[in-house]
């Protein structure tokens, strides 16, 4: 049957994967889930990238490079996200399935032969510790990675509210660390937080496309452990919505405004109508060109070019991010809050809630179209109570009722504004 | 009246076919259906981009010249109607849907898993039925002038265009996509259905389907909804671009935390003229061996500190009337970085292409392109650039497969030349110069 989730086991590891021949590659991730700890997120982040550099077996970089490029092509990914107050790392290898080898080459067998080899058997010098030249390597350009956000000032306008309104937080933590801590590190340091990994992190396994579910067990049985790691899953950090708003203004050399406004709703919904009370409630207020926010703030007023809305369910965290002319910030604030507070007075129609639900189907039942989007969809659910496919959090949508949504929007209490205006420029290091 | 006519394409490498459709309205269609796909994505694109600023229509004697911007602010405008905006419609299906100007298309879309008919009528309807007044006109200067700032505080954006600035005296790819603010502001009514009826004709244009769907679906809605037009041909008038570019280096300041670069390389083409499908595929498998993770250049880049693997990258920049190559990423050194890059093209040029890197070039990018076809979103797209500049996917790949490493080696020789290249820096900017 295609698309129904496979749910086994390497060892301790949960294994899950949506096994379907209309695919015509094969993927595979481990993840490795820790708790987002000020000073320790820096090492762990470097942690996939360098040992997606090279393996025992494969000792060098550009040979590494040729040996993917000769699988067809393959990739070798490492990854660093945030989920809630948890840090996620990712090794990924993805390639074309075999009925596509031109010279019958078992491209699967390879790829998960190298993804156990680069998570277990990374080359290491005298002391035990990965390569100096690799780690320096690596750090150089985590570093020039984190300078970057700063570049897309809409992607670091967001970071920015982040940080100022969950500074006290785990969430609030850089992802990959700051500067400051990159720089500190060692190449011991880091072959430590592997260590650490290895032995702690919660570890979950996925996999996407045409492939063998036996056969992946069987490969990828030396990751297993004896029980999976020690680290609690789904906890998390939940502020109450603090008293007066917080107002942060910054300068920097931009033609556009950019406008950030972060919500706490206070609570993490338990219950899965909350939850999806919640996603229909941001899906109707800013998550299509049909919601209020486009409608109104865009289309009907001309105040920005973008004014969307974006819901963290683990954390409660409703953000706005709008681009606006600098001279129209207030009058964009005062338009959107008009439009939070329409929503929390029922000022909407049973037709516009039902688009912003189908809307949400057309999303949901998409995902089951691509393999990047299932594993993202999959790994997402794994940290709530109910863990559901894309057509059971379609039907949960459903059946969130105008009440609710209502409920759901008067929970919303606005904590930080962000904007970043025009001016002198801002000092980044 | 005229017949449509149906005819397979079909590929033995990848195991996929498709259909292509000359329906009688003039329209091009090209279905390809995905066995078990839950969504299904459908592109109409026309042949009118941001550089067709000015034309000659075969019905008429003197050539026009309209502002810059004016494909992009059509793509904006042609949402709404009397009754409405498309976006409300779309709404009403649940499907999810866009648009997006480029140098030579425009193409409207949508993505759905449900109501394709309505979905694809919906689709069919707006972009044939223009609706522009002095009002609506207006208002949306507001939300493109927008749009125009966004782009100037966009460094990737700004590199780019510096660069294609210093390479092109006359050519109109030099111009941002959405225009100026000025220019826009010329923009009326009259002009946007002038150049709508030019160009929005269904002869000029493609419709391609892909995932859930089937031709009989589609053709029955072509059947009903689309509205035949008298072929009118249009000639596309661009100067006659100089040999050379303009200047090999342009520079300028914006707030980013390392510079970023864009090395291109200008082909002379006469004007009009569009490069070949072997000359692509010749040109795909020569960035793999010049750019990608097993390249000798990325390693020696990566190991001097000058870029990093986030953002090193080697692209094909090709269309009407002009052609190049273009790499880019961020770099402490973007002088260096260039110095180095030409450097290996000439070792490449001078030493050949080892056989064995060929041959791993290749089957990276034969995977790639496999790949590739997982994705309807990717199909639809692909297939609508491909018809829309005269070429077709799978004949592209049959092209890859049959690359020698002599087609490779001429393509170096042509391409990528010496004396062809500018370099364009976005410098950070300290907080001493602000």
């Amino acid at each position: 049957m295609p698309n129904t989730l496979y749910c086994g086991s390497v060892g301790s590891t949960p294994f899950r994967g949506i096994f379907d021949k209309r695919f015509k590659t094969l993927r595979t991730t481990a993840y490795f889930f820790l708790p987002m700890e000020k000073g320790k997120t820096a090492a762990r982040a470097l942690v996939p990238c360098i040992l997606c550099r090279a393996t025992r077996k494969i000792p060098d970089y550009t040979q590494m490079g040729r040996y993917l490029s000769g699988l067809y092509g393959a990739s070798l990914q490492a990854d660093c996200g945030k989920m809630g107050d948890m840090q996620l790392l990712s090794v990924t290898v993805s390639g074309l399935a075999d009925r596509y080898a031109l010279e019958k080459e078992a491209i699967s067998e390879s790829l998960l032969q190298l993804l156990v080899d680069v998570i277990l058997d990374p080359p290491l010098d005298e002391q035990g510790n990965f390569f100096e030249e690799s780690f320096l390597q690596e750090r150089r350009q985590m570093i020039e990675q984190l300078q970057a956000e700063y570049s897309d000032k809409r992607v670091y306008s967001l970071r920015r509210l982040n940080q100022i309104m969950c500074g006290d937080e785990p969430y609030g933590l850089p992802r990959l660390g700051t500067r400051e801590e990159l720089e500190s590190l060692t190449a011991r340091e880091v072959t430590q937080a592997w260590r650490d990994l290895l032995k702690n992190a919660h570890m979950e396994i996925f996999s996407v496309g045409d492939g063998d579910p036996a056969q992946i067990e069987r490969a990828l049985l030396p990751l297993s452990r004896e029980q999976n790691g020690t680290v609690l899953m789904g906890s998390t950090v939940l502020r109450a919505p603090r008293g007066p708003v917080r107002r942060v203004e910054e300068t920097d050399q931009v033609a556009q405004a950019k406008m950030v406004m972060g919500f706490r709703t206070g609570t993490v919904p338990q219950e899965e109508n909350e939850a999806y009370a919640a996603k229909v409630m941001c899906a109707l207020l800013g998550g299509s060109p049909q919601s209020k926010l486009f409608c109104h703030v865009r289309e009907e007023m001309s105040l920005c070019y973008y004014c969307s809305s974006r819901f963290q369910n683990l954390k409660g965290i409703l953000t706005i991010e709008s681009g606006v002319q600098p001279d129209n910030i207030g009058r964009a604030q005062e338009a959107i809050l008009q439009q939070v507070q329409a929503i929390q007075n029922g000022e909407f129609t049973k037709e516009e809630l039902d688009c912003a639900k189908l809307s949400m189907q057309n999303s949901y039942r998409t995902v089951e179209d691509y393999a990047g989007s299932l594993e993202s969809w999959y790994m997402s659910q794994v940290q709530y109570p109910f863990r559901h496919t894309p057509e059971e959090a379609n039907r949960a949508c459903w059946a969130v009722t105008a009440e609710q949504v209502i409920e759901a929007a008067r929970s919303l209490r606005l904590d930080t504004v962000y904007c970043l205006i025009g001016g002198d420029a801002h000092e980044e290091n | 009246m005229k017949k449509t006519e149906i005819r397979t394409i079909e590929s033995r490498v990848a195991g996929d076919s498709y259909y292509e459709i000359r329906h009688r309205s003039g329209l091009k269609i090209l279905v390809y259906p995905k066995e078990g796909f839950r969504s299904t994505y459908a592109v109409f694109g026309t042949r009118y981009g941001s550089i067709d600023q000015t034309f000659l229509r075969s019905d008429e004697t003197e050539p026009q010249t309209v502002p810059a911007g004016i494909a992009h602010y059509l793509e904006h405008k042609l949402f709404e109607s009397e009754e409405g905006d498309a976006f409300a419609r779309f709404a009403k299906t649940g499907a999810s849907a866009n648009a997006y100007t480029s140098f030579d298309s425009t193409c409207y879309l949508f993505s759905c898993t449900d109501q394709l008919k309505e979905n694809l009528e919906i689709l069919l309807d707006f972009v044939q039925s223009p609706y522009f007044t002095e009002q609506t006109v207006q208002k949306e200067q507001g939300i493109i002038g927008q749009e125009i700032r966004m782009y100037e505080d966009d460094p990737q954006w700004r590199v780019l265009f510096n660069l294609l600035g210093a390479m092109y005296r006359y050519h109109p790819v030099k111009e941002d996509i959405a225009g100026s603010v000025e220019s826009i502001a010329r923009i009326t009514p009259e002009m946007l259905y002038r150049c709508y009826h030019t160009f929005y004709n269904l002869h000029n244009m493609v419709l391609a389907v892909a995932g859930r769907v089937d031709v009989d679906t589609v053709l029955e809605v072509c059947d009903r909804c689309c509205r035949e037009n008298g072929e009118v041909s249009v000639r596309r008038i661009f100067r006659e671009e100089p040999a050379g570019v303009q200047s090999h280096y342009v520079e300028q300041s914006l707030p980013v935390a390392l510079p970023l670069f864009e090395l291109g390389f200008k082909e002379d083409m006469k004007p009009s003229a569009q490069s070949d499908m072997k000359t692509e595929a010749a040109m795909e498998v020569l960035l793999e061996l010049l750019t990608s993770d097993a390249s000798p250049l990325f390693r020696r880049l990566l190991d001097e500190g000058l870029i990093n693997e986030s953002s090193f990258s080697g692209e094909r920049f090709e269309g009407s009337g002009f052609a190049s190559v273009l790499f880019s990423g961020e770099s402490t050194d973007p002088r260096r970085t260039a110095a180095e890059i030409l450097e290996e093209v000439e070792k490449l040029r001078r030493d050949g292409i080892a056989p064995e890197d060929f041959q791993r070039a290749k089957k990276a990018v034969y995977g790639r392109n496999i790949s590739g076809l997982n994705s309807a979103e990717g199909i639809a797209n692909g297939l609508v650039a491909m018809a829309l500049s005269g070429r077709e996917l799978f004949a592209y790949m049959d092209e890859l497969s049959a690359l020698t490493p002599e087609d490779v080696t001429q393509c170096l020789q042509r391409c990528m030349n010496k004396n062809q290249e500018v370099l364009s820096v976005i410098w950070p900017m300290g907080p001493s110069q602000a």
